[in-house]
């Protein structure tokens, strides 16, 4: 098993009345999987995202991703362990504005001290990997959004993660564009990358192998 | 990793070109001031570091017990040396005498050169070297000089000179024999022409120079250095020189030896020793001065760094979900600092040199070596380290779920009030040190005014050189158009003051006291307070009046009539006090005791007609030259003399210096006006549809500017109004601490601020409502 959600809740508390973001959220992953989270705008997708990722902590529950468990981790411990097995993708791609398509894809394995010999290869293997190797010295700035969407999950790639999770990944871009990232993560998916996506789309969500639908933060049907 | 952040600082500075060029600018104009200040500081350390066996070198400094009172001199008796010569541990040693100031004639005229007397041994014992010429000749050839090379520069516009002969007022005509080579370093022995101690004593026979070179009673002439034979032996050095003690007339000497390292900084009080440089007290200022500049201008760097906070979020949280741990987010920005301020110090270099060049108050031997230059580098990486932590941590602290998130409208800082916080300080110090200003300059300008007004012009000095001047005086006073000559030591302001204790009552005061030629009152109209002047028939040697001017005698009463008639006792001298003259308008106005001391005269005050002074001081010149032909005649005009003293010095240096603070502190606004403009472009695009006008849309913009300045004049003001308490009780009522000045001070700041405000605020009239609102 590769991550466990146990009755999860997270709230804020506005005006003195608690409103969850999350409640009693069970969820059990696999490695493998490719997970699609759906539901309205403020069911909590992202947060629950945010809260597999380990970038948002959680109010109650448990949480164990491998043997690890997360909750009673501290903040620096997390950090080490999604730095190590969790890629991210953005719908907004958030590339690094100043830095070019390669030094974007380089720069995990900076914060990993890899030597730069090593980095050299498994950036130049990436760029090959996406066709994007003649773009390599261009800045984010200069590319198509699903181009920039493309370097981003190489570079969320680059670690070798074990997950990969995506927040709406296709939100900002045109369907042809979309179809192509969903072939991608498809692929992905098929080399032993597991994937959690998060997506407003019934057909995005069907590249999944299985689709889990949040209201009001609540876990309302899980298609296992 | 260092690459990395390397390569992204630079990209970011040269995207975000305008706050770069303010940081930089900011921190270039606080690091010119640093950099000069460093070398100043240096130069100061490197003092005398040019000696080869610079440990072992010790000068024998003389401590003179006279009642009680201890008072140490850097001088010592000359015969000192050949007591000494049988000490084993003693290498060498070398006295230098010193002759003071005699004009060298040239062509077309007189040069005073400052002249001492040595040995061959001065070029082993010290690292001075002849450029040109043999030290032998300062023994063989008795009507041998040797000059420095800027002397020779001074004299003959040339260094190769060797065989020239100068001719010195009342001491002769020598030849270069020698031309001694420009230290490279500063030093505490700054020498201009140098004869053999042959030649003294030549000149102590005729009676030019006093009989000091057998005598254990004259210890103020010569210094005496020793080199060791180790530098370990200077308490056995010591320890024999207590051997050495001598009772003379009312005082005992003790002789300690001093090693030539502790001479600069000077580290305690020592009379004749006026070479040695900055004490500590003057190393402290200046290093509070670099400390406060470099807090100031990283004032700016935080607040633009914070102001830029909303676009660098984006950034770290997502170098923080690829991996980056908070140090290493830190060190990022830390190195971005660090090269901001590298940037700094290099566009500071040329500013260091054009402030150099013109600013005269700064005067030193300015050059780069490696430790300057290393030392340098410290002090950019120290800049950018305080410029950079406060934004470094600040921002290193942003979690990627709170930047990350699709709406942007979150509140990032809590400090973002700290900006505002950092502007206030920068404007409180400006609005502190303009006020200051201001009222100085005020100040200086009412001194000026007050000199000019109460100055004719047309009034002369001859400097009398030590002699007497009844005869002098009778044939100037002669002369068509001259209308009254005195013989005074005060005419507006002292030419020489001297100290005495003045006893009354039981109460005792250490007072300056004057010479003054009792017809000045009369002949000046000046009105006294009360009593009269000194009567017509004074006698001239023995002494039995004195004037006090009100300063004085507020010390002693508070309504100062009470004093008039009454005897005091001046040290020794009991005496009448006859008068209350008013104080003095120039300057400060501290108390003065004004006497009749024939014997103590300096100067010839000669009034004249307008339009006369060519001819009068040429007459004058004729004059002297028939009574003392040896010395050269000094003929000045006042005004010249009193004008450009040291109170314009204070003004330029505190005038740059408030500049400096002002203009950093005008870039730190600049740069957080413009953004502010950026962040609320949507707000004003909504304020414009719903129908404000421009002008108002500009000032809801400006205001909170406006607040932040009148804020800081909250702390500002008061701040400068006691810096102006201190002159005050410095220089005395003069000084106009009245709301004028402090407005003129808050006003300039004001002004500057806004105006630089306004310039960025101004585009918030000019936003495209539907633009802005569109692309929201």
């Amino acid at each position: 098993m590769l991550l466990n959600l146990q009755k999860i809740f997270k709230w804020v508390t506005i005006g003195g009345n608690r409103t969850f973001l999350l409640k009693d959220i069970n969820l059990k992953v696999e490695e493998g999987e490719f997970i699609s989270i759906m539901g309205p705008s403020g069911s909590g997708k992202s947060t629950l995202l945010n809260v597999i990722g380990m970038l948002d902590g959680f109010d109650e529950g448990e949480y164990h991703f491998l043997h690890e468990s997360v909750h009673k981790l501290k903040e620096k411990q997390r950090a080490q362990l999604y730095k190590q097995y969790i890629g991210f993708v953005f719908q907004q791609y958030h590339l690094i504005d100043e830095l070019t398509v390669y030094e974007n894809i380089e720069t995990p394995l900076i914060y990993q001290d890899l030597k730069s010999s090593e980095r050299k290869a498994m950036v130049a293997d990436m760029l090959d990997r996406f066709n994007i190797v003649g773009k390599k010295d261009l800045f984010p700035s200069q590319l198509s959004g699903g181009q920039q969407q493309l370097v981003g999950i190489a570079r969320a790639l680059i670690a070798k993660p074990k997950l990969l999770l995506a927040d709406e990944p296709t939100g900002n871009l045109n369907s042809k564009q979309g179809e192509e990232i969903m072939e991608l993560f498809k692929e992905l998916n098929k080399t032993g990358v597991t994937i959690i996506q998060v997506t407003h789309s019934e057909k995005n969500a069907e590249y999944g192998s299985r689709i889990i639908n949040l209201l009001d933060g609540r876990m309302q049907h899980d298609n296992k | 990793m260092l690459k990395n952040y390397l390569k992204i600082a630079f990209r970011n500075i040269w995207k975000n070109k305008l706050f770069s060029s303010l940081n930089i600018l900011g921190l270039a104009l606080s690091m010119a001031v640093g950099v000069i200040i460093f070398a100043r500081l240096k130069a100061n350390y490197d003092t005398d570091h040019f000696h080869p066996k610079l440990k072992q070198i010790v000068r024998i400094l003389t401590k003179e017990t006279k009642d009680g009172e201890q008072t140490t001199w850097a001088t010592s008796p000359e015969p000192l040396e050949v007591e000494m010569a049988s000490l084993p541990f003693i290498e060498k040693s070398v006295e230098v005498r010193f002759g003071g100031k005699y004009n060298l004639q040239t062509q077309n005229d007189n040069v005073p050169i400052d002249i001492v007397f040595s040995t061959p041994c001065f070029f082993e014992v010290f690292g001075f070297k002849l450029l040109a010429g043999n030290v032998k000749s300062l023994t063989d050839n008795p009507s041998a000089i040797f000059l420095t090379e800027q002397t020779a520069k001074k004299i003959f516009g040339k260094t190769n000179v060797i065989g020239q002969t100068v001719q010195f007022e009342n001491i002769g005509t020598y030849s270069v024999e020698g031309i001694i080579e420009d230290p490279v370093l500063q030093t505490h022995l700054p020498i201009e022409a140098m004869f053999s101690m042959g030649v003294a004593k030549k000149l102590e026979k005729n009676g030019t120079l006093k009989n000091s070179s057998q005598s254990w009673n004259e210890y103020k002439n010569s210094a005496l250095y020793v080199r060791l034979n180790s530098k370990d032996k200077l308490n056995l050095l010591n320890n024999s020189l207590k051997n050495y003690t001598r009772k003379i007339d009312k005082s005992v000497l003790e002789f300690v030896a001093q090693p030539l390292e502790d001479i600069t900084p000077q580290s305690q009080n020592i009379q004749n020793d006026d070479h040695t440089g900055m004490n500590y007290s003057g190393i402290r200022i200046l290093l509070f001065l670099v400390f406060s500049l470099t807090i100031l201008s990283s004032f700016n760097y935080v607040s633009l760094s914070l102001a830029r906070a909303l676009s660098r979020a984006q950034e770290i949280g997502v170098r923080k979900t690829v991996g980056a741990t908070r140090a290493q987010i830190i060190a990022q920005f830390l190195v971005e600092a660090i090269i901001i301020s590298m940037i700094a110090l290099l566009f500071s270099i040329p500013l260091v040199f054009f402030l150099l060049n013109n600013i005269p108050i700064i005067n030193f031997l300015f050059r780069f070596d490696l430790y300057l230059i290393m030392g340098l580098l410290v002090y950019g990486i120290i800049t950018g380290l305080t410029a950079g932590i406060l934004p470094a941590s600040i921002l290193s602290t942003f979690q990627p779920v709170q930047v990350l998130r699709k709406m942007k409208n979150i509140k990032l800082l809590r400090s973002v009030g700290l900006y505002k916080i950092l502007i206030v300080i920068q404007f409180s110090v400006t609005i502190m040190l303009m006020v200051f200003f201001v009222i100085l300059t005020d100040f200086e300008k009412k001194n000026t005014a007050n000199i000019n007004s109460a100055l004719s012009p047309n009034v002369l000095t001859l400097s009398l050189k030590g002699e007497p001047y009844e005869n002098i005086k009778n044939e100037i006073s002669q002369l068509s158009h001259v209308e009254n000559v005195l013989a005074t030591n005060w005419y507006y302001d002292a030419y020489k003051l001297d100290n005495c204790t003045l006893n009354w009552k039981n109460k005792s005061q250490k007072v300056f006291y004057v010479s003054i030629d009792p017809m000045t009152i009369e002949v000046e109209k000046i009105k006294l307070i009360a009593g009269n002047n000194f009567p017509k028939n004074t006698t001239k040697n023995i002494e039995q009046f004195v004037l006090l001017n009100e300063a004085a005698a507020k010390l002693f009463t508070l309504n100062t009539a009470n004093i008039i008639g009454q005897n005091v006792l001046i040290d020794t001298t009991n005496v009448e006090v006859i008068g209350i003259i008013p104080n003095q308008i120039a300057g400060n106005p501290i108390p003065i005791i004004y006497r009749y001391l024939p014997n103590d005269i300096v100067a010839l005050t000669i009034k004249i007609k307008p339009g006369t002074e060519h001819a009068i001081t040429k007459a004058c010149t004729e004059i002297w030259k028939h009574y003392y032909p040896q010395k050269a005649a000094e003929v000045r005009n006042l005004k010249n003399k009193y004008m450009n003293e040291s109170g314009l010095e204070m003004m330029g240096f505190f005038g740059f210096f408030a500049s400096v603070i002002m203009i950093i502190a005008a870039m730190g606004i600049l740069g957080i006006a413009s953004y502010s403009v950026e962040v609320r472009k949507k707000e004003i695009g909504i304020r414009k549809v719903l129908g404000a006008n421009k002008i108002k849309l500009v000032w809801s913009v400006t205001k909170n500017f406006a607040v932040l300045i009148i804020v800081a004049a909250i702390f500002g003001i008061p701040a400068g109004i006691l810096c102006g308490n201190f002159l005050r009780n410095k220089m005395g009522s003069n000084v106009d601490l009245g709301p004028i000045n402090i407005l003129i001070g808050f006003g300039l700041v004001a002004i500057v601020g806004l105006i630089t405000v306004l310039s960025q605020t101004i585009r918030a009239g000019q936003v495209n409502a539907v633009k802005v609102l569109k692309t929201e």
